[in-house]
Order: structure tokens, then C-alpha cells, then sequence
């Protein structure tokens, strides 16, 4: 039995060690602090070009390989020879240019680094509206040293397509954004992290962009399966190729003057698109457009003003129908036009439309 | 040591085992539960936006002004709360500061009706829109509402809109901050409030109606006064057992509007230092018809003790025109109850105080902190 007490102890020395670890899960308990600490060593800092002009020469980035990848967002900061990636636990390094998608405003940087912790962008995941998240990125730079970048809570606010809000940001990605409740899109953030509460790889964190709908900022990130193809093809040194359903590819754009419609005279910003005379036989006359409509809608894009509405129109190949609601009276109609130009109006002199 | 005593430490060190076996693994069961907890927050939050989608439609304006009070105003659409059965929308006026040629209403399967402004309560910055249903459309959505005594500081909150996607709402997440803010008007939330949710439904983690969402300014009346807050986490909404009670009149195309009494007080920029005191009655005024005078204290309002000015507006100011309010009032030694009704700002002749004199403020233009800021005149 004298065997029996120093077992007991040493169950007791043994038993020590286990009680602090399980404080110590206890601790992370209802916090998501242990996913943070697990995506904390993929997250690095960026310095770079800048610092003039209230232009901060700093961003945020996400390796992606265990050999140092680092996909960041593309910008001004990496205009320049000596890009510093300065990792979690203060670890520094050169970083180079790997590739650049300029559609995407992506860019892949490379670190001469082994054996790191790293997001496989294979293993990414995608989120829903109301998901809850977790935004790593060195905002503002505050982390200024060699510690981990910041990170700020929320939820998923909308998952949209800026490709149908054309004009409406100024940017060239048209691709689908998780729009965030929670204010991540602040200088330095660029090319941070988005995840999950599992503390998975969702997305990457944008540039500044302001909402020219309503004048606000926006938060947003790119998911991961929109850019994951472009990353690739960088990293394996292929050329990037332009995205397909780019608008600037329209070679004959729909007019409406030679459908036989004219709008009222265009005389302030943003005077509504009402339409003045329909031409008789004409495409619009055939359509049933009568004087006095007022545009709405053309295929399921809401024109604001006449201006508006030679923008949208500009963008749309002609030959095609197009669908146009607009207002008559206090109600709407739903209106088809073909917009092939027919062969006699081709002709007609300039102007004697309007 | 004899033996019995060895088995008796043996005998506790060996409890003590058990024990910490038994703590750990209530350790491990609470830590999984708490990862529980993460994720039925995050399926309750999904399912309380769901439950009420129903009832939230997206609205587009067409034509209009581009700057409205120094505020740059976008094109985006806006969102709107359904109300009745047969059509009526709530919304915040905030989208019809810029006085669109047409408004249109995206119900939630996609339909889009013209809509037309019945009326709008100036005071909390509602707008009731209405749309004529086409005969085969099934009666539309009203949420459940959620009483606003439930409204508890801390309590999960959600605010949602209609306008990124028509498909689809958009949802942010935060608690509830306060209660009867602005002058006791209003819920206040953490949630990001912006113009991608003005006019959409703050609700509970049920997903049951606490109130409106508007910008709302504690100094300033207009349109778009208290967009400038917008995602601070400073965020408004007008409960809705307010909206209960305005709704019939809204809906008979009556325009509310906030109520005055019709005078100016003493130091009016003082909001917590000193009693309210009359410095100025207006002429034309409520105050004026009730034969109020200049040196006369308020004392309490609707029977309620008020000690500042900010006691007296947080009485006064959710009072819309036209209705009764029972002032007692302090003249020297003497205490009287006078009942006036309170009326739209635009009834009363304003005259300078003997402040606006000293500062040479051009004519119409009121003292204040901000060209618009109106603690001064009540």
C-alpha cells in the first residue's frame, strides 16, 4: 500500500498539467479566441510604397502556401522594389511580385519562407446571408510591431453581384462580394482575411469602395471561389485572361433614337427619361410606346435619368429584344422592343427623328 | 503510520481523482456546448431574418434633387415595411427627401408596383406609401410585432433591408442600446443602420417587429438629419407600438408633424444646468393663447416633474401637433395648470429672442450650435 500513495502522486503530477490545459480551453470557451489564435500565423502584414498624401503604405495579406504565397488585394503598395511581409510572431521577410489580375485587383506576393501555417484556397469555404465571421486585417496599421493583425466580428449582410450595379462602384471587379455588417473596409485592410466562426477561409477583404447608390462606404470581401482560378493561374505562371461578359465588347449598341423614340430635352442632372414623340411605324411604335411614358426599367436595370438611360442602353448589344417598364398613368406596362434597326430608317437623315 | 490512516489519505487523494476526472469532463461537455452556442445563435439569427422577410419590400425612386441639407443623396433603393393586408407600406422618409417623379415597390416574389405617398409623420421621419394590389395577388405579410417592452438593453437585435438584393434581405447584427432615445421617441441599436436599412424592420432574435429604422438626430428636424451617423453604431428605430397609433391617420393621408408650444427659454443651450424658464412667448403661439408670459417657470408636463430643459423636452418633444398638453406653471409664488395644444411649427409667428439680437443672426435664422440645431425653441 506504501506503493499505492506515491502512485497517487504521481496520478496528482500528472493530474496538474491537465487541470491548466482544460482552464485553459475552459477559457476560449464562448469566444472564438482559439480560431483566432489558429488563423493569427496565416494572416501577414504588408508594407510597401506610400505614406504620401494620406496614402498609407501599408495592407494586409493571407498566405496561401506553405512556401509563402501571399494573395493580397492589388494596390498602390505594392507599387515599389522592397515589399516588406512581416508575419504573426514578427518574422520578416522581402516579398516579391508574383502576379497580378487586374480585374480582380488581386496580386499574389512571394515570401522566402518554408513550412508555413497557410489557407489552402482548395479548402475554402463559401458563406451565407446571416453567417457569422471574423475579419483579420492591420486596419489603420495599428498593429505597428511584430504582433498579429486586428480582428473585428460580424455577420454576413448580403451576398450580391456587383456585376448588376454597374457604374455604381468604382472598381473594375464585377463579381459577386459578401457585403459585411461590420466596418472592415478601412485603410490597411485590403487583402486581409474573412472566415468563418470555425475560423475557415471565406474570403478576402477589398479596397475602400464607396456605394455611389446611397454615398456610404462599403464592407465587403471577395469569396474565395471567385478569385480562386485567377490565384492559380498566377502562381502557376500563366497569363491572366480578361473575363468574358466584359461590356466593353459592345459593337453595336441599342439606340433608341433609330427605334423611333425620342426622350424629352435633357435640361437638369438627372431629368427623368419620359419619353417626348414615338415615331409612327417605327420598332418603339410597334412596342406600344406612347408619349409620356416614363422609363423604368430596362432589362431589370433601373434607369435614373435620360442620362442613365443612354448609359444602360450603350451597354447593350442591338438585335436583341429588350425588356422596358414603364410608367403610364398611375400603373406600369411591361413593354417588348426589338431592336433591330430597320432597313428604311438606316437611311433617314440625321435628326429628323427628334 | 498505521495502515488505516495510509488508506484513509489514500482514500481522499484517490476521491480527489474522481473529481478532477468528473471536472474535466464537465470542462469538455461545456466547452462543446458553448461552440453549440455560437451556432444556434448564428441559426437564430438566419431564422428570425427569414421569418420576416415576408414583409419587407425593396423601394425605387425615380427623378429628384441630388443634395438635400448638404447630404449627397444616391440613387439606391431603399426599403419599406408592409403594414396591412391590402397594401400599405411604412418606410422612412428618408428616401423621398430628393421628391422622386415615380416610386416603386418590389414586393418579396419579385412583383413591382407603382406606389403613392399617402402622408408622412414629419416628427419620427415615417413615410406611409400605398400600393394598389392587381386582383390575384394574395394578401401580403405583416410581421408579428414584438412588445417594446421587451426591448431590453443587451437583447440581440437585427436590422434588416431590402437593397442589395431584391431576392434577398440583407441583415446586420447587434443589441439593443437604449430605449426612449431622442426625446424619448426612439429604440437605439448597435446594429449598422444606413440608408441600405432606413425604413427596414428592427426585430428580435424571433424575428418579431420592435420598430422602424430612421436617421434621427437629437438636435436637428429634416429628412436626412442623422444620416451622418449612419454604421457608427449609433442607430434609430420608432417602435412600433408608436407606429400603431399613428398608422390610421397616416393612412387617412394625415401629415403629422412635431408639436410646439410656442416659446423660447433662458439659456436654451443649457439643456441640464437650470429650471426652464419662458424668455419669450411667440405670437400666434399655443403658449401665447394660454397666456403664458416671459418669466414664467415650467414646472411639470402631462403631471410629470421636470427639473431642466432636457426633462422638458424628453416630455414634450414625442407630442405631435394637435395634441393636448398639460403644462403647470410657476409665477412668482403662485402654481397653475394650463392645458394647450400643441402646434406644427409652421403655425407660429417665431421672433428673434433677445439672444438672437446680440449675436446679429440674419433675419429667420435661429441661434443654435449648428445652423439647424433647435434646442432653442420649443
Amino acid at each position: 500500500m506504501k506503493l499505492s500513495v506515491q502512485k497517487i502522486r504521481r496520478i496528482g503530477f500528472w493530474f496538474a498539467p491537465l487541470l491548466l490545459l482544460a482552464c485553459a480551453l475552459h477559457a476560449d470557451a464562448g469566444s472564438f479566441a482559439e480560431k483566432v489564435n489558429q488563423v493569427q500565423p496565416k494572416m501577414v502584414k504588408l508594407y510597401g510604397a506610400g505614406g504620401l498624401r494620406g496614402l498609407e503604405a501599408y495592407q494586409t495579406g493571407i498566405l496561401i502556401s506553405p512556401d509563402g504565397h501571399v494573395l493580397t488585394a492589388w494596390s498602390y503598395v505594392l507599387d515599389t522594389e522592397g515589399i516588406r511581409a512581416t508575419l504573426h510572431d514578427g518574422r520578416s521577410y522581402d516579398a516579391e511580385v508574383v502576379g497580378v489580375d487586374p480585374w480582380l485587383e488581386i496580386a499574389v506576393l512571394k515570401i522566402p519562407a518554408n513550412d508555413l501555417a497557410c489557407f489552402p484556397l482548395e479548402r475554402a469555404v463559401s458563406g451565407r446571408v446571416g453567417e457569422r465571421v471574423l475579419a483579420f486585417s492591420n486596419l489603420f496599421g495599428v498593429a505597428t510591431g511584430s504582433e498579429p493583425v486586428s480582428v473585428q466580428r460580424g455577420v454576413i449582410s448580403a451576398v450580391t453581384n456587383l456585376a448588376a450595379r454597374r457604374g455604381v462602384f468604382q472598381t473594375e471587379y464585377e463579381g459577386p462580394v459578401y457585403v459585411l455588417d461590420a466596418m472592415t473596409n478601412n485603410p490597411g485592410a485590403a487583402g486581409g482575411g474573412l472566415t468563418n466562426i470555425d475560423g475557415n477561409l471565406l474570403g478576402l477583404l477589398g479596397k475602400e469602395l464607396k456605394n455611389r447608390q446611397d454615398n456610404t462606404w462599403l464592407n465587403f470581401a471577395l469569396p474565395v471561389e471567385a478569385i480562386h482560378e485567377s490565384v492559380a493561374a498566377m502562381i502557376a505562371g500563366r497569363p491572366q485572361v480578361p473575363p468574358q461578359n466584359r461590356s466593353l465588347s459592345v459593337r453595336e449598341p441599342v439606340d433608341l433614337t433609330k427605334l423611333g423614340l425620342s426622350l424629352v430635352p435633357n435640361v437638369v442632372d438627372a431629368t427623368p427619361p419620359f419619353i417626348d414623340a414615338v415615331v409612327p411605324g417605327s420598332p418603339a411604335a410597334a412596342a406600344g410606346f406612347v408619349p409620356d411614358d416614363l422609363v423604368l426599367f430596362v432589362d431589370d436595370v433601373l434607369v435614373q435619368s435620360i442620362v442613365d438611360l443612354q448609359r444602360v442602353c450603350s451597354r447593350i448589344e442591338g438585335g436583341g429584344t429588350l425588356r422596358v417598364l414603364v410608367r403610364r398613368g398611375e400603373g406600369l406596362e411591361k413593354l417588348e422592343l426589338e431592336t433591330e434597326i430597320p432597313e428604311t430608317d438606316l437611311n433617314a437623315p440625321e435628326g429628323t427623328l427628334r | 503510520m498505521s495502515w488505516q490512516r495510509v488508506g484513509r489519505i489514500a482514500g481522499r487523494i484517490a476521491g480527489q481523482g474522481i473529481r478532477a476526472i468528473l471536472f474535466l469532463a464537465w470542462l469538455c461537455v461545456e466547452h462543446a456546448q458553448s461552440e453549440d452556442l455560437a451556432r444556434l445563435e448564428e441559426q437564430a439569427i438566419q431564422r428570425a431574418a427569414a421569418s420576416v422577410a415576408d414583409s419587407i419590400v425593396q423601394i425605387q425612386c425615380v427623378g429628384g434633387r441630388r443634395r438635400v441639407d448638404g447630404v449627397s443623396l444616391g440613387d439606391g433603393p431603399g426599403t419599406g415595411l408592409i403594414v396591412s393586408p391590402d397594401g400599405l407600406i411604412l418606410t422612412s422618409r428618408f428616401h423621398f427627401a430628393r421628391r422622386p417623379t415615380a416610386i416603386l415597390v418590389t414586393l418579396p416574389d419579385g412583383e413591382r408596383l407603382p406606389a403613392r405617398m399617402l402622408a408622412t409623420d414629419a416628427s419620427r421621419g415615417l413615410v406611409l406609401l400605398k400600393v394598389d394590389l392587381p386582383a390575384a395577388t394574395p394578401p401580403l405579410s405583416v410581421p408579428k410585432a414584438a412588445s417594446v417592452d421587451s426591448a431590453q438593453p443587451g437583447a440581440w437585435a437585427l436590422a434588416l433591408g431590402r437593397t442589395f438584393d431584391p431576392a434577398e434581405v440583407n441583415v446586420s447584427v447587434g443589441v439593443v442600446s437604449a430605449t426612449e432615445r431622442i426625446w424619448g421617441k426612439a429604440i437605439q441599436t448597435d446594429a449598422k443602420i444606413s440608408p441600405s436599412n432606413y425604413g427596414g424592420p428592427l426585430v428580435d432574435i424571433h424575428g418579431r417587429v420592435w420598430g422602424l429604422l430612421v436617421p434621427l438626430s437629437p438636435s436637428r428636424d429634416g429628412e436626412v438629419a442623422g444620416a451622418a451617423w449612419y454604421d457608427s453604431g449609433i442607430g434609430f428605430a420608432i417602435p412600433y407600438e408608436t407606429i400603431r397609433e399613428i398608422l390610421p391617420r397616416l393612412a387617412r393621408g394625415e401629415d403629422l408633424q412635431t408639436g410646439f408650444v410656442g416659446v423660447s427659454l433662458v439659456d436654451e443651450q443649457n439643456l441640464f444646468g437650470i429650471m426652464p424658464q419662458i424668455q419669450l412667448v411667440h405670437p400666434d403661439s399655443p403658449a401665447a393663447k394660454a397666456g403664458l408670459q416671459k418669466g414664467d417657470r415650467i414646472v411639470a408636463v402631462d403631471r410629470e416633474a421636470v427639473e431642466t430643459i432636457a426633462e422638458l423636452m424628453y416630455r414634450l418633444k414625442p407630442h405631435l401637433a394637435g395634441d393636448g398638453v398639460e403644462l403647470l406653471i410657476q409665477r412668482e409664488s403662485a402654481q397653475f395648470g394650463k392645458k394647450i395644444i400643441v402646434a406644427p411649427e409652421r403655425d407660429i409667428s417665431w421672433r428673434k429672442t433677445p439672444g438672437d439680437a446680440k449675436k446679429r443672426l440674419p433675419p429667420g435664422q435661429l441661434p443654435g450650435r449648428k445652423k439647424k440645431d433647435r434646442f432653442d425653441h420649443l
